[in-house]
């Protein structure tokens, strides 16, 4: 049973948007983690990026679940955004709780 | 015996409630880049004109040398102008920011109401942390400014700090470069920004801890809050304004609850103030008379002697013959309190209390060590600016002496002069020597030049006894008597009598007697 995870994107142009959510969804992927990735473009979007006192781009927050996340820049190491995003925490934690070795599809 | 000059009144088109240092010597349209007037009193005459409009200016400085101050108080001065203004703070969060300002009487939340003020509070948060994974730039930092911006229609951006700037961000050349790009972002959008930044260690050569300086600076300001004989100094440089003149070397500022940041320019003054050929009395009748007709109206008078010999009564007729003509006289006292003060009025005769319950006499008296040089020149400025009075005494300066480096004594003494001159007020200042006989006072040493009349008070020891004497050393435009003359004290006050005539070296201290009295001249 995969983990479902929601992220807020900040990014600077459709481009970059893109670039992030795709690569978003093939981090969480491989992580067994279902992604919902909102975009925010700070340049069409200032005040969003007021709310979320963002001042890197891009900047990646893991709304849920809590706690919240936060990356900042280009989501190029794989593992390193794993770890800090907490993609595969999930899965652990869900197993230790279930006390018995799940076995995933 | 020389001849009077004369005195010739020139028109003054000076605003009587000019700042310190308004008159600007030489050339008034500087060509170059155009300034934007800041309104930090003292700071515009330092800069000529204000800071480059349109440009950034980095302000160095280290801990404590009011850097968040200045900046803040750059927007405050901006809103008074009509001109909105953008804080983004990555040190300090907004609401302390807000609450520590109020201190200097800035209304800032009532200016966010109104939407003249927009703090961008990039402060970190305590608990959370970002992980860096890859490379950023600070797009959403120019968003969120650019965004402020629009919506204020902001003129004047403050960015605090660039160290923790630093401090936020791992890959300090991310941070280099995207501060380069953002000071142009800010440029092209027309911005006069000010950028606060932390101090290198001297040794190491560069100006900031960050060597911001070298992708942010087409100008520099620099704060420094240094120990100088276990007393704190803060000035001010303009180090570099590129593209535009300004004057050089460090001021000395201070920071008054209510006013913020205040420079103190000298000797920058022109010397253009017209002189008054009127003549008012000393307060004294023989005094008057040994300086051909008074003081004259705009002059500065030093009286300087030893402690006892007559200075604070010498301020004490001053004042008290101003007041009878229904004069304001502004009175400070350094050394005395006011009881003390009003109490040896009384014994001359002088009813202070009811000067001073019909307006006509202020009484400030102040004990030294309260305050710095810089604190006590811009006091004495905002007294003289609302009590308006035509008349001023300070007993003594010598007092303030002790405060204050050799330098900073030097540069208050000339701040003074410079400020009371463009008055055009009579100015009644004592001095006291060290000496007990004869010598000359520090403080002398640093006014003599700057002051219109000098009265020397002296003790002079003949046959046994410790007699006074009083002499007009130097009075500019106008003849006065040469003699030293004895005077006595008594219920009335002083009454000047006649020259020393059998003694001489009163003023060296050495008093020894002469042959036989010139007959032409009994006196004694």
């Amino acid at each position: 049973m995969s983990a479902v995870m929601v992220f807020t994107a900040y990014v600077d142009g459709a481009e970059m948007g893109q670039r992030v959510r795709a690569r978003l969804l093939e981090l969480s992927a491989d992580c067994d983690v279902q992604a919902e990735v909102r975009i925010v473009d700070v340049t069409a979007e200032p005040s969003a990026a007021e709310a979320g006192n963002v001042v890197g781009i891009p900047t990646v927050v893991r709304e849920q679940p809590r706690p919240r996340r936060r990356v900042i820049g280009a989501l190029d190491d794989s593992r390193r955004v794993a770890q800090a995003l907490g993609l595969d925490e999930v899965d652990r934690d869900a197993a230790e709780n279930a006390g018995v070795a799940d076995e995933r599809a | 015996m020389s001849e009077p000059e004369s005195n010739t009144s020139r028109a003054r088109g000076a605003d009587a409630a000019a700042l310190l240092g308004s008159h600007v010597v030489g050339v008034v349209d500087v060509p170059g880049v155009p300034k934007l007037a800041t309104g930090i009193p003292g700071f515009d005459h330092v800069t000529m004109g204000g800071l480059p409009r349109g440009r950034t200016t980095l302000v160095i400085g280290p801990a404590g040398s009011a850097k968040t101050v200045f900046a803040a108080q750059f927007l405050a001065e901006g809103i008074h102008r009509g001109q909105a203004g953008v804080f983004v703070t990555f040190e300090e969060p907004a609401a302390d920011l807000r609450a520590n300002l109020a201190t200097l009487g800035w209304d800032i939340a009532g200016w966010e109401e109104s939407d003249v003020w927009r703090f961008i509070d990039a402060s970190p948060v305590p608990g959370t942390e970002q992980v860096e994974v890859g490379d950023y730039n600070f797009a959403g930092l120019v968003a969120r400014i650019g965004h402020a911006v629009d919506q204020t229609a902001a003129e004047r951006v403050v960015i605090d700090s660039v160290g923790a700037v630093f401090g936020q961000f791992a890959d300090a050349t991310v941070v280099r470069s995207q501060l380069h790009r953002l000071a142009a972002e800010l440029r092209r959008m027309g911005l006069t920004v000010i950028i606060t930044a932390e101090s290198a260690a001297p040794s190491s050569g560069a100006l900031s801890r960050h060597g911001i300086e070298e992708f942010v600076a087409d100008n520099v300001v620099i704060l420094r809050n240094s120990l100088e004989d276990e007393k704190r100094r803060r000035t001010i440089e303009v180090l570099k304004l590129r593209g535009a003149m300004h004057r050089k070397g460090e001021y000395p500022f201070t920071v008054l609850p209510g006013q913020g940041v205040v420079v103190i320019p000298l000797s920058g003054m022109a010397l253009d103030q017209g002189s008054s050929d009127t003549r008012i009395t000393s307060g004294n009748a023989t005094l008057d008379e040994m300086t051909s007709g008074g003081f004259f109206r705009d002059s500065i008078v030093l009286a300087s002697g030893a402690t006892g010999t007559g200075k604070t009564l010498m301020v004490t007729e001053f004042m008290a013959a101003g007041c009878e003509l229904d004069e304001r006289c502004l009175f400070f006292a350094f050394e005395e309190s006011r009881d003390q003060i009003f109490r040896n009025a009384r014994g001359w005769g002088r009813d202070f209390e009811d000067y001073e319950r019909n307006g006509r006499l202020r009484l400030v008296a102040t004990y030294p060590e309260v305050a710095s040089l810089e604190d006590h020149l811009v006091e004495i400025k905002n007294e003289i600016d609302e009590f308006r009075p035509q008349r001023i005494a300070i007993d003594s300066l010598s007092a303030l002496e002790r405060i204050g480096t050799v330098k900073g004594f030097r540069e208050f003494i000339i701040g003074l002069t410079s400020f009371v001159k463009a008055q055009q007020v009579a100015a009644l200042f004592t001095a006291t020597t060290g000496a007990l006989l004869g010598g000359v006072s520090i403080t002398e040493g640093h006014i003599s030049t700057l002051t219109d009349a000098i009265v020397l008070l002296r003790y002079v020891e003949m046959y046994g006894e410790v007699r006074r004497g009083l002499t007009v050393l130097k009075m500019r435009g106008s003849n006065h008597d040469r003699d030293i003359r004895e005077f006595r004290v008594d219920g009335a006050g002083m009454h000047i009598g006649e020259p020393f005539r059998t003694v001489a070296g009163i003023l060296s201290g050495q008093v020894f007697n002469v042959a036989d009295p010139d007959p032409l001249f009994p006196g004694l």
